[in-house]
């Protein structure tokens, strides 16, 4: 029988136990003996890299010169002693977290007091007793480096977020698109979207189906962050291969939906609107699966609610999504929107909901004048909840012209 | 969000309170082992205690349908109002989870 071996994962941990006998630690203290007694202890240990300074001037010279890890150093020195090292250490803010370990002779609780006020991370006792010495060298050591190693890895997690925060902002369509758009069917397309702190499950798109129709729609897929985002990237894709049925939105979401049924995990679904607008007829062709309910603001100033009741997609393969119509009139108006709107909560825990919404969105048409509607409305939202949100922002109004 | 599991034989009824959402996917995780451990022919999820639930929340009630049917018993969700109400009928999960 073939047999294999594989090696343990090299955990944090073991990386940890090899970094602290790497370190360079500095030893300061003015007595010759002391120096060199403190710098055996630590070599006969392990430690690889040691470095001595007779005085508190030459300490800071040298923590200021090159990277150390630890320093162990005498609290009774001519010169600067080594109260005014440790200030003097901390004020530069490289050496902000670096591990000091003050050593004293003197034990007593307002001695040592001081010598924490002063900046120091530890105190040792004098004379040196060589385990505790060790004991703390490695503690802080070991602690020192897990900081190091998560705010490096934090530090990554963030870059990669960002950067993936972009690639999604690039699938969304983009200022000169739109702008091709409103010129071709004579109206006015204003969007707003904005991620949350991590990743974005809200996607929309918007394209030109014949020379008298646009499509567009909203989707927002179920949970947060990267499984999220990566679903969007997915469904973004999936939309290409069923370019010919995006004429209608209910056939183009069952295709959407057969695909997505087989691909998600139970738990994970998304929600959509998707409406194709005939500017020629005024026929606006709509499904829904879930999505909140879009808002069409009437020529007369009447509000109403198109029906995108429906099983989101990915869940059964049953799942029926018939194409409604609607009349959008030249002067009227279509506002999708995702439903953090709909889920903020009120200063009494209440949810702001849909009745909650369309309140807001007549006061937002009553005071918008050259910034538009779902500028007004979002910064309407932003100051009664808030500008940072637990979900995804998204609003898009399609303003038909009234000439 | 809590829960509290009350049962007479085999039938169990799950009342939930607060708001079912995204963060409260390890809690409702261990909720479904404990209802799976007391294997129960048929659980009720009252909802009434519930004021919210996201996307995320209606995502582990569909888990939550996945196990019943694996495990052979009967899901029913009871009490929703407000908000949970319409975000049942808005994505007809109420017609899936058998809200009575």
């Amino acid at each position: 029988m073939a047999t294999s071996s594989k090696s343990l994962p090299h955990t944090a941990s073991q990386s940890i136990e090899c970094d602290v006998y790497s370190a360079k630690i500095l030893v300061v203290d003015d007595i010759s003996l002391m120096r060199d007694l403190i710098g055996d202890c630590l070599t006969g240990a392990g430690y690889r890299t040691v470095l001595f300074a007779s005085s508190g001037e030459e300490a800071i010279k040298i923590a200021e010169q090159e990277p150390i890890d630890l320093v162990i150093l005498d609290i009774k020195m001519p010169g600067l002693d080594g109260f005014e090292v440790c200030e003097r250490l901390r004020k530069n803010p490289l050496l902000k977290s670096l591990p000091i370990l003050v050593q004293s002779a003197d034990e007593k609780p307002e001695q040592r007091a001081k010598v924490f006020r002063s900046g120091a991370t530890d105190f040792v006792s004098k004379p040196i007793n060589q385990p505790e010495l060790l004991a703390r060298v490695r503690l802080h050591l070991e602690k020192s480096f897990l900081i190091e190693s998560l705010t490096q890895y934090q530090q990554n997690m963030e870059q990669e977020l960002m950067l993936a925060q972009d690639m999604q902002r690039l699938i969304l369509p983009q200022r000169k698109a739109i702008a091709s758009f409103e010129e071709i069917f004579d109206v006015k397309i204003e969007t707003e979207y904005e991620g949350t702190a991590a990743l974005a499950g809200d996607l929309w798109g918007i394209w030109q189906q014949s020379p008298s129709s646009l499509g567009m729609y909203l989707l927002d897929v179920s949970g947060h962050g990267v499984s999220a985002a990566l679903n969007t990237f997915r469904l973004h894709a999936i939309m290409d291969r069923f370019r010919d049925e995006k004429a209608d939105p209910g056939k183009f979401m069952e295709s959407l939906n057969a695909v997505l049924c087989d691909a998600l995990p139970t738990g994970q679904f998304a929600t959509m609107v998707c409406l194709v607008l005939d500017v020629d007829t005024g026929q606006l062709s709509y499904a829904g699966a879930g999505a909140p309910r879009p808002v069409i603001m009437k020529e007369g100033g009447g509000l109403s609610l198109l029906h995108t009741e429906g099983v989101p997609l990915g869940i059964s393969i049953d799942s029926k999504y018939e194409t409604k119509s609607e009349q959008i009139n030249p002067g009227e108006c279509i506002l999708c929107y995702s439903d953090v709107f709909i889920e903020a909560k009120c200063d009494d825990e209440t949810l702001l909901g849909e009745a909650g919404f369309l309140s807001m969105v007549t006061a937002a048409k009553e005071a918008s004048c050259s910034q538009g509607l779902v500028h007004t409305l979002v910064s309407a939202f932003n100051e009664r909840f808030g500008p940072s949100h637990p979900d995804d922002m998204t609003a898009i109004a399609l303003h038909r012209i009234q000439r | 969000m809590e829960y509290k599991i009350d049962h007479h034989g085999a039938q169990a009824t799950i009342r939930f309170q607060g708001d079912i959402t995204f963060s409260e996917n390890y809690t409702f995780r261990r909720m479904l082992s404990d209802v799976s451990a007391g294997k129960y022919s048929a659980c009720t999820f009252d909802l009434s205690g519930v004021s919210m639930i996201d996307s995320a929340g209606l995502g582990m009630f569909l888990i939550a349908k996945e196990n019943a049917d694996n495990e052979g018993w009967a899901l029913q969700v009871t009490g929703a109002t407000g908000h949970v109400a319409d975000m049942l009928n808005l994505t007809q999960l109420s017609k899936i989870l058998n809200q009575a």
